[in-house]
């Protein structure tokens, strides 16, 4: 609940846009984060995004894979459940990834 | 510079400017026979159809004319330079074809393979809506897969936008395009023949830089050290070349006249870092000069979904001004009353079990 308590905007959308992705069967990677974050006014530079999903990754709320020159994002089963709790908690609204809804 | 294979009518008049030795592949017979390259290779339509009027400027044609030289294209393009324009057919239809081949290639590609792109892109505001149209469709379709899957090098996005604002004469514009093209891919062999004063960028780190698959915006200018080098890299960005977005990359080289200032590159590498960039960079003495140059490449990545959204407000204002007069004329509705805060309180009481439900889909809870 700490940890929960601690994520903000920027780390609720990355944990959904990594779910929606495994949805979709896309790639999702942390490039495309990058866009959707900056279209999401949430960062303008790449390090920001970077930052937020290596942090993550470190609390293993994702995996984070090398995979042909791109760094591609993978929802956890603990970020699952920490995506479910941040919803019902309605602290977030959640925002369009451009990348996965426009390019499906 | 790397092999430059010429796609389509526009695509093979600026790559046998840039380079004699260039290899050319259209479905028009006629515009083949109008170039001057080392090899042509003749694409077919099914029933031959193309050899007069090529591919009707539909890239569904030109697609198809793919098949006919796909394998020759695929061994062609490793570590090439494909240039083609995208408002057409065979350019926009064949160059599909081989970012697909590239899309589908699942072995790691060496540096040296990778293959470059310059695309040029009709200006949307003065030109026809079907290269517009052709140029989104393959924005989306093309190139966004391509950079997602990492198997290109730069994309260098060229734009009519200054031919037809300043009305100048294709021929020259093409030339315009390849010589700004020659000045970037001059910094290797600047760095091997001037005397260098600090850095260096090697064929080696240029390969390696144009490897990356992102576009690449690069432009040369008169340096003023007295004034912030941001302020002079937005006024003197490459007018042939859509604008660059944030930077993730950048290579510099500065040119220094004898006797000139060797410390103020540093202003370039400070302006870099303050955007979180680390850039590759040569500083070189070069003689002829009287002030110093600077040529710069950055590297951004910007969605193609955005670039056809640009594309597409242009259209949708003209098809807008269409429907309204046509609906003005025919058609009498009633205005329909819609409460936003009711539809916005309906979708925000859904967005929890949408999430819950997507989870419970992707077996996370």
């Amino acid at each position: 609940m700490q940890q929960l308590e601690r994520l903000g905007e920027e780390h609720f959308l990355v944990l959904l846009w990594a779910a929606m992705s495994a949805d979709r069967n896309r790639k999702y990677n942390i490039t495309n984060c990058f866009d959707d974050l900056k279209a999401g006014g949430i960062t303008r530079t790449k390090q920001t995004a970077v930052a937020v999903v290596e942090a993550m990754h470190l609390l293993c709320l994702i995996d984070v894979k090398d995979e042909r020159n791109r760094k591609n994002i993978y929802l956890t089963n603990f970020g699952g459940q920490a995506l479910a709790k941040l919803a019902e908690s309605g602290r977030f609204q959640s925002k369009k990834s451009h990348f996965l809804e426009e390019t499906c | 510079m790397q092999r430059i294979i010429g796609i389509g009518g526009a695509g093979s008049k600026i790559a046998t400017k840039l380079d004699q030795d260039s290899v050319v592949v259209n479905v028009s017979e006629v515009e083949l026979g109008k170039v001057c390259a080392r090899e042509k290779i003749q694409a077919v339509l099914r029933g031959g159809s193309g050899a007069y009027r090529g591919c009707r400027m539909d890239p569904e044609l030109g697609n198809e004319a793919y098949a006919s030289v796909s394998r020759e294209l695929e061994s062609r393009i490793r570590g090439a330079l494909v240039i083609a324009a995208t408002g057409g057919g065979t350019g926009n239809g064949i160059t599909k074809g081989v970012m697909r081949y590239l899309v589908g290639r699942q072995e790691r590609i060496p540096v040296e393979e990778k293959t470059l792109f310059a695309l040029v892109l009709p200006y949307a505001r003065l030109e026809s809506a079907e290269f517009v149209e052709n140029t989104s469709m393959f924005l989306n379709d093309s190139v966004a897969p391509a950079i997602d899957s990492g198997n290109t090098g730069n994309i260098f996005m060229f734009t009519n936008r200054l031919k037809f604002e300043n009305r100048i004469p294709e021929d020259h514009f093409n030339q315009m395009i390849v010589d700004s093209l020659r000045d970037f891919f001059d910094i290797p062999r600047k760095n091997a023949e001037l005397r260098l004063v600090d850095g260096h960028v090697d064929q080696e780190d240029f390969d390696l830089f144009l490897s990356k698959p992102y576009f690449n915006h690069f432009t040369s200018f008169t340096y003023d050290p007295m004034q912030e080098f941001g302020r002079q890299l937005q006024e003197h960005g490459n007018p042939l070349l859509l604008p660059a977005e944030q930077s993730i990359e950048a290579l510099f080289l500065m040119e220094i006249p004898a006797g000139g200032d060797q410390t103020a590159f540093y202003n370039l590498v400070e302006f870099f870092n303050r955007q979180g960039v680390k850039p590759i960079y040569s500083v070189a003495e070069n003689p002829a000069l009287t002030a110093p140059r600077v040529t710069v490449a950055q590297l951004y990545s910007r969605k193609p979904a955005e670039l056809v959204h640009d594309f597409n407000t242009v259209a949708d204002e003209h098809a807008q001004t269409k429907v309204k007069k046509t609906i003005n004329q025919f058609v009498q509705l009633e205005p329909l009353e819609v409460n936003m805060d009711e539809e916005a309180r309906k979708v925000k009481a859904n967005g929890q079990d949408d999430i819950v439900a997507l989870l419970k889909r992707i077996h996370k809870i």
